[in-house]
C-alpha cells in the first residue's frame, strides 16, 4: 500500500457561488427591511421610537427558536441514521443559534432598560431564553471537552434531543412563576400596525440564518475532511 | 426469563455501588456534610433576619441538594472510570438500560439520604414552621429528587467520562433542572405557607410531567451515550 | 437616563455588530479550513 494513492476522501467541492449570494441576498435583505421599518412605523404614545427595538429583538428570538428546531431534528436524525453530516449540522445550528440567543437577549436587555427602567427584571420570555443560553452553552461546551468524534457526535446528539424536549417546559414553568407576582409587560402582541415590518425583517433575518448556517456547516465539513485525511496520511505512513 | 435476569441485573449493578459507599463510608459523609455547610454559608450570605430565611428557605435547601447532588452524581461513575470497569459491565450479555437503571437506583437511594440529612438541616438553621401539610412537601422533595436524579444520572454519564467533568456536569445539568427548581421551591414555599391559592397542586403536575418526560427520554437515549 | 432613542440606535448598532462579526469569524475559519484541508491532500498526492 503506498502512500501516494489518491486520498480515499472525496474532494469537497470549492464553496458554491450560491452561497455568496445568499450572503448578500441575507444581508441586503435585513437592511432593506430595517430601513423600511424605521421610516414607515409611527412613533408610538408613551414610548416614542422605542418600539422599533422589536423589529431586530423579535426575528432575532425567532431565529433562535428555528436554529434550535434544526438541533432538534439533526440530532434525532443522527441517533436514527449516525450519518456524520447530521452531527456537523446540528452542530453548525447550535452555533448560530448561540449567536442569535445572545443578541436576543442583549437587545431584550436594551428594550427593558428604559421601558421597566432595570437591566434585568425576570420576566418569562427573557428569563426562558436566557436558560435556553445557558442549555446551548452547554451543548457547545460538551462538544469541547469531548475529543472522540463518535462520543462527541453520539453525546451531542442526545444532549441537544433531550434539551430541546426542556425548552417548552422551561417556557412554562417560568411563565407560571411569573404568573403568580406583578408581571413586567413583555413586548408581546405587536400593534397591526407593525406586522407587515416585523414580518419582512423576520424573512430578512431568516435567509441571513440559513446562510450563517449553511456557511458553518460547510466549514465544519472541511475541518472533518481534514481530520479525515490526517489520519489516513498517519496510517498509511504506519503501513509502510 | 429475560425480564427477571434484567431486573436481577438492575438490583445488582445498584446493589454494588451502595455497597461500596456504605464500605467507603467518606463518601456520603463528606457529600451530606457539604449540602449542610452549603446551608450554613446560604444562611450566613442571606441572613439574620428571621423572616428572610424562613422565606429562603425551600430556595436554599433545594440549592444546596443540587450542588452536592452534582458531587454524588459524578462519583458515580467514578468508581467505574478507574479501573475501566465500565467497559466490563458493558461486555456482559443483557440490555443497557439496566446499566442506566441500575446506576440511577444507587443514586437515588444515596441522593435520598443527602436530601434528608439537608432538609433537617434547613428546618433547623432556617427556623421553618412545620405545617399539617408536611407529608405533601415530602411529596414534593420525592418528585424533585427523582427529577434530579434522573437527568443527573444521565449527564453524569457522558461528563464523568469528558474533559473537564467537574464544571461540564453541572453546566449541562442546571439549566436542564430550572423547572424542577421553580416547581419544587414554589410549591414548598406555598405548603409551608398556607397554599390559600392551591398552587402546589398544579406545580407538582408539572413535576410528574417532567419526571415522566425525562425518565422515557434517558432510558430511550442512553444506549446511544454509552458505548465505551 | 438616556433618550429613548439611544437605546434603538444602540439596539441596531449591536445588532450590526453581531452579525458582521460572525460573518467575518464565518470568512476567517472558512479560509483557515480550506488551506488546512488542501494542504493535507496535496501533501500524500505529490508522492513521497
Amino acid at each position: 500500500m503506498t502512500a501516494s494513492q489518491p486520498s480515499r476522501e472525496p474532494r469537497i467541492a470549492a464553496p458554491a457561488r450560491t452561497g455568496i449570494v445568499l450572503g448578500l441576498a441575507g444581508f441586503a435583505a435585513v437592511v432593506v427591511a430595517q430601513v423600511h421599518a424605521i421610516l414607515t412605523s409611527p412613533a408610538e404614545a408613551d414610548m416614542g421610537h422605542l418600539q422599533k427595538i422589536m423589529y431586530v429583538h423579535v426575528p432575532a428570538a425567532w431565529m433562535t427558536f428555528i436554529a434550535f428546531f434544526v438541533v432538534l431534528v439533526y440530532s434525532v436524525k443522527y441517533l436514527w441514521r449516525r450519518d456524520e453530516n447530521d452531527d456537523l449540522l446540528a452542530a453548525a445550528a447550535a452555533e448560530v443559534g448561540a449567536v442569535f440567543n445572545g443578541l436576543t437577549l442583549a437587545l431584550g436587555m436594551i428594550w427593558g432598560r428604559p421601558t421597566w427602567g432595570v437591566w434585568w427584571a425576570w420576566d418569562a420570555r427573557l428569563t426562558s431564553t436566557l436558560v435556553l443560553f445557558l442549555i446551548f452553552i452547554g451543548y457547545l461546551a460538551l462538544r469541547a471537552f469531548v475529543d472522540d468524534a463518535g462520543q462527541k457526535a453520539r453525546w451531542s446528539a442526545a444532549v441537544g434531543a433531550i434539551g430541546a424536549i426542556n425548552v417548552p417546559i422551561v417556557y412554562m414553568s417560568v411563565k407560571w412563576w411569573r404568573t403568580l407576582h406583578q408581571e413586567p409587560s413583555s413586548p408581546s402582541t405587536l400593534d397591526p400596525a407593525y406586522t407587515l415590518g416585523l414580518r419582512l425583517n423576520a424573512i430578512a433575518m431568516l435567509i441571513l440564518t440559513i446562510y450563517f448556517i449553511r456557511k458553518r456547516y460547510e466549514i465544519a465539513r472541511v475541518e472533518r475532511a481534514s481530520e479525515h485525511a490526517a489520519q489516513a496520511a498517519a496510517m498509511g505512513t504506519g503501513g509502510r | 426469563m429475560a425480564l427477571r435476569d434484567d431486573w436481577r441485573r438492575v438490583r445488582a449493578i445498584a446493589k454494588k455501588d451502595l455497597v461500596s459507599e456504605l464500605r467507603g463510608k467518606a463518601g456520603f459523609n463528606s457529600v451530606a456534610s457539604l449540602g449542610i455547610t452549603i446551608l450554613v454559608l446560604l444562611g450566613l450570605a442571606l441572613g439574620p433576619d428571621a423572616a428572610v430565611l424562613r422565606h429562603a428557605a425551600a430556595g436554599a435547601v433545594w440549592l444546596a441538594t443540587l450542588f452536592s447532588a452534582v458531587l454524588a452524581f459524578n462519583r458515580s461513575f467514578q468508581s467505574e472510570l478507574e479501573g475501566g470497569a465500565l467497559e466490563a459491565l458493558l461486555l456482559y450479555p443483557g440490555p443497557r438500560w439496566t446499566v442506566f437503571a441500575g446506576k440511577l437506583l444507587g443514586n437515588l437511594a444515596f441522593v435520598t439520604a443527602m436530601v434528608l440529612i439537608v432538609v433537617i438541616a434547613g428546618v433547623v438553621l432556617f427556623g421553618v414552621r412545620v405545617p399539617d401539610a408536611w407529608p405533601s412537601i415530602v411529596g414534593v422533595l420525592a418528585l424533585g429528587v427523582i427529577g434530579v436524579v434522573v437527568l443527573g444520572t444521565f449527564y453524569a454519564s457522558m461528563a464523568s467520562r469528558s474533559r473537564a467533568r467537574e464544571v461540564l456536569l453541572p453546566l449541562l445539568l442546571f439549566p436542564m433542572l430550572v423547572p424542577v427548581l421553580i416547581a419544587a421551591t414554589t410549591a414548598t414555599r406555598a405548603l409551608l405557607g398556607a397554599d390559600l391559592m392551591h398552587e402546589a397542586g398544579a406545580w407538582i403536575r408539572l413535576l410528574v410531567a417532567f419526571d415522566l418526560v425525562f425518565l422515557i427520554a434517558t432510558f430511550l437515549a442512553f444506549e446511544h451515550v454509552i458505548d465505551a | 437616563m438616556p433618550s429613548n432613542e439611544t437605546f434603538v440606535i444602540a439596539a441596531y448598532s449591536i445588532t450590526w455588530v453581531v452579525l458582521l462579526a460572525y460573518l467575518a469569524y464565518l470568512m476567517r475559519r472558512a479560509r483557515g479550513s480550506r488551506a488546512e484541508y488542501d494542504r493535507l491532500t496535496a501533501g500524500p498526492e505529490s508522492g513521497r
